[in-house]
């Protein structure tokens, strides 16, 4: 049903609508950036159920984000990630504050970033039945990332990334921009329980930890999600080249 | 972008971090990704602890001896374009 509502407008987008559309885009940048502070919801959804994002963000580096699988603080000294399964905490290198606006798209005008990406199209559109300024930007060489923006708020309603066959709609809700919070409801002290991850050095000492430039990468064979294995030196062979690429998804 | 670099002979291995198979092949599932993917391991085949990773995307690129050409912690898209363009792949 949401996947009509969001397909639907597409067909019916009105031509013309690219001032109109020029405006909220530039309220939205002008609003969003001139926020103190931001609390709101953005429910992902994707192929696996709605994951639901609570975060309050804060001028100028405080900022808390819960999902289901993990939970990033920010309290102005650092910046720590949560994993509420694996009960661990890692503290994360300060430079992650400029990814603020990747995860959070809707909102990258209040970290005072653009969204990193290119601005492809922009249009008159509809989400979820509320008429909206439909902003695309080109994300890779086939990925897009589209923000909706309300044409009533100049919020963002939503920033749908599609990657080949995937996508996935983040949906911003309950948005409230400069409600007063204490630095102090930042804050975050583990849970009984939970221990600091090793990940030796600490915050800016993060890349010291990683392989230096010309050394060789150590082998490794690790299994396939879908069984097999896979080892880096047989992969290597033939090759001009292997980008080896850490990830989670949470 | 992958599969043109993979034409070019760019190999690609993606190491999760702490997801369970079934999560990931839940995540691939509809992507029609096309590039390995494994799991993080114990010991010797921990992958992330030898290659002191802890933040997330972390990337390295290597040359085809295996040797540590660059790396990139977080989204890089720029600084790992050109890396590979230095390394004569076509983009």
């Amino acid at each position: 049903m949401i996947a009509c509502l969001v397909t639907l407008p597409l067909i019916f987008l009105p031509q013309g609508g690219t001032e109109e559309a020029k405006q909220i885009v530039a309220a939205w940048r002008q609003k969003v950036s001139a926020a103190k502070t931001i609390s709101g919801v953005a429910d992902a959804k994707s192929e696996r159920p709605t994951d639901r994002m609570v975060f309050r963000l804060a001028k100028p580096d405080l900022f808390s984000l819960k999902s289901p699988g993990y939970e990033m603080y920010s309290d102005g000294s650092r910046i720590v990630m949560y994993t509420v399964d694996q009960k661990q905490y890692m503290v994360l290198p300060a430079g992650i504050k400029e990814q603020m606006g990747t995860m959070l798209p809707g909102l990258a005008p209040f970290f005072g970033s653009k969204v990193p990406l290119t601005e492809k199209q922009l249009g008159m559109g509809w989400f979820r039945g509320a008429p909206s300024a439909e902003l695309t930007y080109s994300y890779g060489t086939t990925g897009t990332l589209t923000l909706y923006i309300d044409k009533a708020t100049s919020l963002p309603l939503a920033a749908v990334t599609k990657f080949g066959e995937r996508s996935v709609t983040m949906a911003y809700s309950d948005l409230k921009l400069d409600e007063p919070m204490s630095a102090e409801s930042f804050k975050w002290t583990p849970p009984e329980g939970v221990t600091e991850a090793q990940m030796g050095g600490g915050t800016d000492d993060y890349e010291k930890n990683l392989l230096k430039v010309g050394a060789k990468a150590p082998d490794f064979t690790i299994k396939s999600p879908k069984g097999g294995d896979l080892n880096l030196e047989k992969s290597l062979k033939g090759s001009k080249g292997m980008l080896v690429n850490f990830w989670f998804y949470g | 972008m992958y599969p043109g670099l993979n034409k070019q002979g760019l190999r690609y291995i993606a190491v999760n971090y702490g997801d369970d198979a079934k999560t990931i092949n839940g995540y691939v599932k509809t992507g029609k990704f096309t590039f390995p993917i494994g799991m993080n391991g114990t010991g010797k085949n921990d992958v992330a602890k030898h290659y002191g990773v802890s933040a997330y995307p972390t990337n390295y690129l290597l040359d085809a001896q295996g040797k540590v050409v660059a790396r990139f912690v977080g989204f890089d898209e720029a600084g790992m374009k050109a890396a590979l363009k230095k390394m004569g792949f076509t983009l």
